[in-house]
């Protein structure tokens, strides 16, 4: 039981996204370049090792873009295996917006990176993330965000 | 009794945009009165796995209409639930209404 209630307070305590997941004004050379900034840092926060990188890359160049599922907005993700550690979740937002490649949501300056062990316990994090982007104000005001504590303060605020 | 309308929400992994818009689907269908089911899947498991419409992007759209006969919609934007409601309920209601056939 008690085990219980410290879950139920671990998870409502949790941030979204921590201050060292999230990136501001990253150069990035291209759709490759800014994947793999995102994912850097859920390296350093050691969420993953560091194949899963490379494996969010592939995804985009095996199935295409459809990883910019909003406009301007990339979700980088790639399944969930071994090289994830912990489920988490990073933001970069791009000094200079790329090209996915995307017909309808290019260019894209803004890319969200995640990481599950697997595809059931990494539902609430999505919902999470979901409730971020729905907020079109709270988009806006990360997107041109240059204090990094403003923007923990954007995303984690419940 | 008619039986229940099965949706399945196709990305790439079927664990991270699918899961997005397999929320947004749900909210639609509450707000419209419509039951259902939602799932998710890969692209790869699509075609094999039995539903009666499928919703994926407009970049994976393709690769899924030419594998499966039951209608295919595609999404531009995941979030948006205008899109949702402008492309895909119609297609719900056509379907809903070819099982009252």
């Amino acid at each position: 039981m008690l085990y219980l209630i410290n879950e139920v307070i671990n998870l409502s305590n949790r941030d979204i996204i921590e201050k060292e997941n999230i990136k501001l004004n990253v150069y990035a050379k291209d759709w490759k370049g800014a994947v793999r900034e995102a994912g850097n840092l859920l390296l350093s926060s050691e969420h993953i090792n560091e194949e899963y990188i490379e494996d969010m890359v592939k995804a985009v160049e095996d199935l295409g873009p459809y990883i910019v599922i909003v406009p301007h907005i990339a979700i980088a993700h790639a399944r969930p295996t071994n090289e994830v550690l912990k489920n988490g979740m990073s933001l970069i937002t791009l000094e200079k917006p790329v090209e996915f490649g995307s017909e309808d949501n290019d260019p894209v300056d803004m890319v969200f990176a995640f990481c599950a062990r697997s595809k059931e316990n990494h539902l609430e994090a999505l919902q999470e993330l979901v409730g971020i982007l729905d907020n079109e104000k709270k988009i806006e005001r990360l997107r041109n965000i240059e204090d990094i504590e403003e923007a923990y303060y954007i995303l984690n605020r419940k | 009794m008619s039986k229940k309308l099965k949706i399945l929400a196709v990305c790439g992994f079927g664990v991270g945009s699918s899961m997005i818009l397999k929320m947004k689907i749900e909210e639609v269908l509450k707000q419209n009165n419509i039951k259902a089911d939602v799932f998710t899947a890969d692209v790869g498991s699509a075609s094999s796995t039995p539903c009666d419409i499928i919703f994926t992007s407009k970049e994976l759209e393709k690769n899924i209409r030419s594998k499966v006969n039951v209608p295919v919609v595609a999404i531009k934007n995941f979030i948006d639930k205008v899109e949702i409601v402008e492309n895909g309920l119609p297609v719900v209601r056509d379907v809903l209404n070819s099982f009252k056939e």
